[in-house]
């Protein structure tokens, strides 16, 4: 019997590990084997080499590495079926969960929240994942493998943007838009152009190009939706027509009084219409983004439609502007002490300034009530004289 | 690529797990050539497992959780030595009883022994 020496072990382990063993379990089972071989059934007079050269065939049809694949495959399978079970099983649950959460959203019963994270989650934190690394292994073209990947990952992006829109959350608009619009102009493409070449998949790749491009593009076009624009015109033209009137104040004459008390009142009437002008003034500008300049030149009502859809006041709330209308509160509460003593009978003049609480406010609605607190002040101005 | 050369290898597919698991039954540590050699003689040369075929299903019972594996030093090479589990100790008389059953279906399937059958 040969005994097979260590450098003839190093050599053959070397050969295993060039034809693409990788796996070291299998190196080590097939190293041994072939040592077992060459010990049982070389005779002491053939040649190392040319019966490690006959021998090696008997290991596969075209190459070493069939072994591997083979034991990579059987061992992936139990997973792949799972996998497969896993796919079925949450595709299903993501379907009843969301379509519960849609109509408990829309009949207003408890749950419709939780039930809508439930089911995008799963669809897409667990179904689409699955199915990428589903597709990886069941299609045979490599474009395919990429360009079905990326359509699932883009689906995570847009599923997971819509919940977060759903929820509140912030970074739903982000998801959202990035989801679609590379979902609509990136993969709908790709998936056509990788697909249309071939005729047996001509027209289904056309149809569902179609279909998702309706889809997608119909989504996208939804995306910015916001009020109509006859909503956005009335508000407008509300803003207008109390800028008007206030403007009215600036016009008239300040009747010269003699009791110093509703002199001073006065003055601080016109003290308070201006801060209130210099923070509406701010509001705009740091919502629309826009520069004194521009603002100056621009009608208010036309600036005031240039602010964006729902912003809320306290995203734009900066020390500046919270320090103005700190002033305003204050002088409106001197102006109601002095309105108190001047006038004990009228307490309809005083401004209850502390129920408006800004920073709750969206800034339309912001700006509307400070030009409310303008249009009061017209009044003083009218009964100070 | 399976198991060769008496039999097509379609018929003998489904068959190298049942044969590998019970001859681990009957001898309870073998290795890797080992069993080839043990095939090889016990059926007359008839039945010849190839080696592409038997390491793969030796990984697959393993992760699966049927064998157990011991590894030797015999100089600077590793031999494994499987042993069956208590899953494949039972799991090995599933497989031949089915196999068995199998049989003697194909047989009265293919009008061989008219008597027997299964149901």
């Amino acid at each position: 019997m040969v005994k097979v020496s260590d450098e003839q072990v190093d050599f053959i382990l070397r050969e295993i590990e060039a034809r693409g063993v990788t796996i070291e379990d299998l190196q080590w089972n097939l190293l041994d084997h072939m040592c077992c071989i060459i010990e049982n059934e070389m005779s002491e007079t053939d040649n190392f080499d040319q019966f490690f050269q006959r021998l090696l065939p008997r290991f596969f049809n075209d190459n070493l590495r069939e072994i591997q694949e083979e034991t990579e495959l059987l061992l992936t399978f139990k997973h792949f079926y799972a996998m497969k079970k896993t796919v079925n099983i949450s595709g299903l649950l993501a379907a009843v969960f969301t379509l519960l959460g849609s109509v408990f959203k829309v009949m207003h019963w408890p749950g419709a929240g939780v039930s809508f994270v439930l089911g995008i989650a799963i669809f897409s934190l667990i179904f689409l994942p699955l199915m990428i690394a589903l597709k990886f292994r069941d299609e045979g073209s490599k474009t395919d493998k990429l360009v079905l990947s990326f359509g699932f990952l883009v689906g995570i992006v847009a599923s997971l943007g819509f919940l977060f829109k759903m929820m509140h959350w912030p970074g739903a608009n982000i998801l959202m838009l990035s989801g679609l619009v590379s979902f609509t102009f990136v993969y709908v493409p790709l998936y056509f152009f990788t697909r249309v070449r071939r005729p047996e998949l001509r027209f289904n790749a056309t149809v569902n190009s179609v279909l998702m491009m309706g889809c997608g593009g119909l989504l996208f076009a939804m995306y910015n939706l916001g009020y109509s624009t006859r909503v956005e015109e009335s508000s407008r033209q509300a803003y207008r027509l109390l800028n008007e009137e206030v403007q009215k104040m600036d016009q008239s004459k300040v009747i010269s009084v003699n009791r110093e008390d509703v002199k001073a009142l006065q003055r601080q009437v016109m003290k308070l219409n201006e801060e209130i002008i210099s923070l509406k003034s701010m509001i705009i500008r740091s919502s629309a983004k826009l520069t004194k300049q521009e603002y100056d030149a621009m009608p208010e009502d036309e600036a005031f439609a240039r602010l964006p859809k729902e912003e809320a006041m306290s995203r734009i709330l900066n020390a500046n502007i919270q320090h103005k209308w700190d002033d305003v509160c204050k002088l409106t509460e001197q102006i109601n002490g002095r309105l108190r003593t001047a006038y004990p009978g009228q307490k309809d003049l005083v401004f209850e300034i502390s129920s408006i609480d800004l920073a709750s406010n969206t800034t339309k609605i912001a700006l509307q009530n400070l030009t409310l607190i303008q249009m009061h002040l017209r009044l003083l101005k009218l009964i100070a004289s | 690529m399976y198991i060769c050369p008496m039999y097509s290898s379609e018929l003998l597919k489904g068959t190298l797990k049942t044969i590998v698991l019970n001859l681990l039954k009957d001898n309870g540590r073998m290795y890797g050539y080992e069993i080839t050699q043990r095939v090889k003689d016990l059926t007359g040369e008839k039945i010849q497992i190839t080696e592409g075929a038997l390491y793969p299903t030796l990984h697959a019972l393993e992760s699966q959780g049927e064998l157990q594996t011991e590894e030797v030093f015999i100089g600077k090479r590793v031999r494994k030595y499987y042993t069956l589990t208590e899953k494949g100790q039972s799991t090995a008389k599933e497989k031949v009883n089915e196999l068995v059953d199998f049989m003697n279906t194909m047989k009265f399937l293919l009008d061989l022994e008219p008597r027997t059958g299964n149901g």
